[in-house]
């Protein structure tokens, strides 16, 4: 009994290797690059315009329409992405819509902001720092402690690794001053000193209210900012713009996205989804890019096998919409053999940058690796426990492998 | 007669286990003296900005992660090699117990020792690093050790399963299968990055079951 068990113990340690090592392998050898389009919508014509790379520096630079561009002519149409060549080309337009434009206007009133899977809720340590939002410096000042905010606010001391008490409490005090309850669900600021000013931590508390705490000359300010607790809100991403349009934004869990602007910390939804639903956007495996001009923001949604771009104007009306399509992955050449010859596939991968063994299973397309594998064992290797079969039925390749290089001892 | 067994494995081992214990109490002691020349050189908070930020403490407890592959590597190679030197496992074949009970308390006694490695290391690991960094800090790093822990106990185990197997093809086939279990521990680029752990604890919990075969095999005399 234990002799059997032992036997299909090491078959199934085969079959878990084989199966993260064969598809992989696979996949090495035959996946092929497929280019994308890049997507832009010119101000200039007011229609969606994209560049295709074809490798060895060949580039197709054309409009939805079908017309083709020279790379100059291309750049001419895209003004406020390529300004800094136009300007040195002397072609930078001196006023655009009515609207007078240079350089430094241009760089000014842009934004661009992106939410990509690894950016919801990576593994970190959750340690901040506060910075002094009006310091008597040019530059942003590294404070000389840290704060853990969780149960409570504790600020520490890294010389000794002990908690600064007199501050812990002062900062404490304002916040439950303040109506916030411990302990706080998201803790969300921008933690680099590489920026013009600091707006410091947007916190959610066990309420699911809003605050926003930093420290003006060492004083604590927090503010409730009345933003809606019933938003469900999964992520805050804060970004100190020179702007000062917004503070942030906030991705909730069905997958919205809203701007926190300066008017009070009111809300603006910007779209996440046009006329087909299949395009809309999904925090957990597509990524979002928002960008706004002095003229028109734009928002794009990138998937496996798309590009979903809406146009707003300035006023955030919806003015063009458009998506590209190109070969999902599961559809191209290379991954679709490999289903049909794996029953399944495990990987170690997640988008999440964690390390997260798990199956990915091919379903009726691996039925036709399984039988070939079956009819393999059939066919060459008679006489077996009838569990050797059951093994391949249900693993495939992967379980051939195993029971043909572990042969039953009796 | 199990009590002469293990007695056994204890003469076998007791140099390696003292070596091991001797390592691992330098390693501590130097890993102290490396954090503290890192704190003094940048100063306690950029300190604690790296070691945050940029994985900087995986780098000065490396040794976490080579022990336990180096403790289960020797230990299988001295309990396991000597037996298989002329056959003399099927001495041990003749005594009056059953082979696989011999086998898995063999393993089993082993793998004690390596355990008891691993407990010292872990709470050693968070004696030191509780000394300078946070509590935050030394959650992290405590849950970063527990794959190389199963990656040092996937070692010892794939180790004694490749060693008394009596054929070398199927000795390196075991092989290629052993190095990619264990890699499988290896993944992480930062702290506590691993989720459905339970999956690489269940490999490993699965592997001395594995031993019983080699040993059949070689009480049926393969080639």
């Amino acid at each position: 009994m234990l002799n059997k068990l032992s036997r299909y113990t090491i078959i199934l340690l085969i079959i878990v290797v084989s199966a993260f090592q064969l598809p992989d392998f696979f996949s090495m050898l035959f996946d092929k690059k497929v280019t994308t389009p890049r997507m832009d919508y010119s101000v200039m014509i007011d229609e969606f315009v994209y560049t295709e790379y074809h490798g060895m520096g060949q580039i197709d630079y054309m409009d939805i329409t079908g017309k083709t561009y020279a790379e100059r002519e291309y750049y001419k149409l895209l003004p406020f992405m390529y300004y800094a060549n136009l300007d040195k080309w002397g072609e930078l337009p001196e006023k655009i819509k009515g609207m007078e434009v240079s350089s430094k206007i241009i760089r000014r009133n842009s934004l661009m902001f992106r939410i990509q899977p690894k950016h919801i809720d990576p593994p970190l340590v959750p340690i901040n720092i506060m910075f002094e939002s009006e310091g008597d410096y040019a530059q942003l000042q590294i404070p000389d402690d840290v704060f853990r905010l969780g149960n409570t606010i504790e600020f520490l001391d890294p010389a000794s690794n002990s908690v600064i008490k007199e501050k812990s409490k002062l900062f404490k005090d304002a916040m439950l001053a303040a109506g916030f309850k411990f302990p706080a669900k998201i803790v969300a600021a921008n933690q680099t000193n590489r920026k013009a000013f600091d707006e410091g931590y947007f916190i959610k508390d066990a309420n699911n209210n809003v605050f926003q705490l930093k420290m003006i000359k060492g004083i604590p300010s927090c503010v409730n900012t009345g933003i809606d607790p019933e938003l469900n809100i999964r992520q805050i991403f804060v970004s100190e713009n020179s702007l000062k349009e917004y503070y942030g934004w906030i991705l909730t869990d069905d997958d919205e996205i809203f701007l926190i602007t300066y008017d009070n910390y009111k809300l603006r939804q910007i779209p996440t989804g046009g006329s087909d639903k299949k395009y809309d956007y999904v925090a957990d495996d597509m990524s979002i890019r928002y960008y706004s001009y002095p003229i028109n923001k734009h928002i794009q949604i990138t998937g496996d096998g798309f590009n979903n771009m809406i146009v707003l104007d300035n006023d955030f009306n919806v003015i063009a919409e458009n998506i590209k399509t190109w070969t999902p992955y599961d559809k191209r050449p290379a991954p679709v053999v490999k289903s049909f010859l794996f029953p399944f596939e495990l990987t170690t991968y997640d988008p999440m940058t964690y390390v997260k063994p798990q199956i990915d299973i091919f379903w009726w397309h691996g039925l036709v690796g399984i039988a070939v594998s079956l009819l393999a064992l059939v066919i060459f290797s008679r006489k077996r426990p009838i569990l050797d079969y059951v093994i391949v039925l249900f693993t495939g390749v992967f379980g051939l492998i195993g029971v043909l290089l572990i042969k039953p001892e009796d | 007669m199990l009590k002469a067994i293990l007695y056994k494995e204890w003469i076998k081992l007791r140099w390696a286990v003292i070596v091991i214990a001797v390592l691992t109490v330098l390693s501590l002691a130097y890993s102290i003296g490396m954090i503290n020349y890192y704190v003094e050189f940048q100063g306690a908070l950029q300190n604690w900005l790296y070691v945050i930020g940029k994985s900087l403490l995986l780098k000065n407890i490396v040794f976490v992660k080579v022990l336990p592959l180096i403790t289960g590597l020797v230990f299988t190679l001295i309990q396991f090699v000597p037996e298989m030197n002329n056959k003399r496992m099927r001495l041990s074949y003749h005594l009056p117990i059953s082979e696989k009970k011999l086998l898995l308390s063999s393993v089993g006694f082993g793998y004690m020792f390596l355990l008891a490695e691993i407990i010292f290391l872990f709470f050693g690991l968070w004696l030191v690093v509780s000394l300078t960094y946070p509590a935050e800090v030394v959650q992290k790093v405590l849950m970063s050790t527990i794959p190389w822990f199963l990656g040092g106990s996937a070692t010892y185990l794939m180790g004694a399963f490749i060693i008394l197997e009596p054929t070398w093809v199927y000795r390196i086939i075991y092989g290629v299968v052993a190095y990619a279990l264990i890699q499988l521990n290896f993944l992480a680029s930062t702290y506590d990055q691993y989720k459905n752990l339970w999956f690489l604890i269940a490999l490993v919990a699965i592997m001395p079951l594995s031993v019983v075969f080699a040993g059949h095999r070689f009480r049926r005399g393969t080639k």
